[in-house]
């Protein structure tokens, strides 16, 4: 299952050089472990921070720190190579949550506690990110919701069922990476809820659909 | 299946001082992809010992890595190149197989040509298969000042950064094995290992590293999955000259991204920039950067 929907470019760019607010970072390593294509560019960006530290002009190190490096590897114990990585097997484990999401909400979507938040909205907070706000929504099939966007930083990531809007079909493991000025109206796909992380960089900066959605609990 | 492969390819470097792979292209792609699935195995210690030909394994570690530095050079070079056999030429490469012992790689003092992605895979493969100090201290030499001078600028307090430092190149020893100069240079793998160790220590972001640790695994396995050439063997110095012809706008961008680590709203706010600005400055950048690394040598 390959995600069709991806990082925006500077995101990535964000992301690789450590700027990225943690709970944007959260949702981007959820869908990085899931999409190949943007690990690809995340190499990429990486590759762009190597030249940029290395291109650094800097002085050869002195004796001393060259001689505590060496008595660091004194202390070291002999050869233990770590185990050669295990053949990851990806199994579709579709109540697994994506590994960046389980000190935040656990590793089940099905053991999730969701509280009520506004008609066919549920939704879990995640507590102590201190970096923007993390949460999951579960929005009830079938649901149209009002989108508008003010131009802030917000990534979503589906986890499980679907909606549509102008842009395409979102399912699981694509994310919503947009640029505040689209305005559009998600219509979630009948049949399942609609499960998905959302982050955004500072609480105040909350827009689009999910405040919309959140409106009527959270007055705003 | 991979000492097979390794073993041939052995015999026939050490067979040959001018390779009938290096006259037909089409046997040599053929070759570099086995050379490159042979380094693989090299760059791993522990199946390393079952897989390397079979004279090699009673000799003691120099000898064994005598006996693959040819064909290491030699595979390297064609991973390095993206497996075009840059033809500056079929001689260059084949001078670059069979002197072992080169001045350029063992001088102890800096040569004049800055060490390239080559030399330090094979330091690399030195540390990673000898645990050999020599090879580290050539790699902390040159790498742990910019490591440093990178942490000082995110804003790093000097002691906190020494400590960092010698984190990251405790984490090469330690690790050594596990990189692979197929995927990326040394230079991008320690910046990777101290913008984590940044991460963890300085914004106490207490999961980075093991998430880090799993998408290294994820990369890890693809890669060894693929059979194609690596995506990111390119020419480093494409895209040192793409960073330096960029207009200074983005040029600043980036530098203010990566060297500074502040994020699009800090940046927007900062130069009092509208943050959509920002991001397409940004979004300019990388594309142009990203073409430098795709270029064909
Ligand atoms: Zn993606």
């Amino acid at each position: 299952m390959t995600p069709n929907h991806h990082l925006d470019d500077v995101t990535v760019l964000s992301y690789s050089a450590g700027a990225l607010p943690a709970a944007l970072a959260v949702v981007a390593s959820a869908h990085l472990e899931r999409c190949a294509a943007c690990r690809a560019r995340l190499l990429d960006a990486d590759c762009i921070g190597g030249v940029l530290m290395l291109q650094q002009r800097v002085d050869t190190p002195a004796e001393d720190a060259r001689a505590a490096m060496l008595a660091l590897l004194d202390a070291e114990p002999a050869i233990e190579p770590p185990a050669p990585p295990a053949d990851i097997v990806q199994e579709p484990d579709s109540d697994r949550l994506p590994s960046s999401l389980h000190p935040w909400f656990g590793h089940s979507l099905r053991a999730l506690r969701w509280r009520r938040v506004a008609p066919g909205v549920q939704r879990i907070l995640a507590s102590g990110i201190g970096g923007g706000d993390l949460m999951l929504l579960r929005i009830a099939p079938g649901s149209k919701l009002p989108l508008h966007s003010h131009g802030g930083n917000e990534l979503t990531m589906i986890l499980d069922g679907a909606y549509d809007d102008m842009l395409g079909h979102f399912g699981p493991g694509d994310v919503a990476d947009l640029d505040g000025e689209i305005t559009h109206q998600p219509v979630t796909s009948p049949g399942v809820p609609c499960i998905c992380v959302a982050a955004t960089d500072a609480p105040l900066k909350f827009s689009g659909w999910v405040a919309r959605a959140l409106q009527p609990l959270l007055g705003f | 299946m991979l000492l097979r492969a390794g073993h041939a390819v052995a015999r026939n470097w050490s067979g040959t001082s001018q390779p009938e792979a290096m006259k037909a292209p089409a046997a040599a792609s053929s070759l570099d992809s086995r050379c490159a699935k042979f380094v693989w195995t090299c760059s791993t210690p522990i199946p390393v010992a079952m897989k390397l030909p079979t004279g090699c394994i009673q000799n003691p570690p120099i000898d064994v890595f005598s006996a693959i530095e040819p064909v290491f050079r030699r595979a390297m070079h064609a991973v390095i190149t993206g497996g075009n056999m840059r033809m500056m030429g079929s001689d260059q490469a084949v001078a670059e197989v069979t002197p072992f012992r080169a001045k350029r790689y063992v001088s102890p003092t800096p040569s004049k040509a800055a060490p390239d992605a080559l030399y330090w895979s094979v330091q690399m493969t030195a540390v990673s298969l000898q645990r050999d100090r020599a090879s580290f201290m050539r790699i902390y030499d040159h790498f742990s000042p910019r490591l440093q001078r990178y942490l000082r600028n995110l804003g790093v307090p000097e002691s906190m950064a020494d400590e960092l430092v010698q984190e990251a190149l405790l984490t090469l020893w330690r690790k050594a094995s596990m990189f692979n100069p197929a995927r990326a240079s040394l230079g991008t793998w320690l910046y990777r290992v101290a913008r984590n160790l940044y991460i963890d220590h300085v914004r106490r972001q207490p999961h980075w590293l093991p998430i880090q640790d799993g998408l290294d695994r994820l990369d890890h396995a693809e890669s060894d999955r693929r059979d194609s050439q690596p995506e990111s063997s390119f020419d480093q110095d494409l895209l040192r000259q793409a960073i330096d012809g960029l207009p200074p706008v983005q040029a600043k961008l980036v530098r203010m991204c990566y060297l500074e680590s502040k994020s699009h709203s800090e940046i927007s706010a900062e130069l009092e920039m509208p943050l959509g600005s920002v991001k397409s400055s940004l979004r300019r950048a990388f594309a142009k950067l990203q073409v430098s690394m795709r270029t064909p040598r």
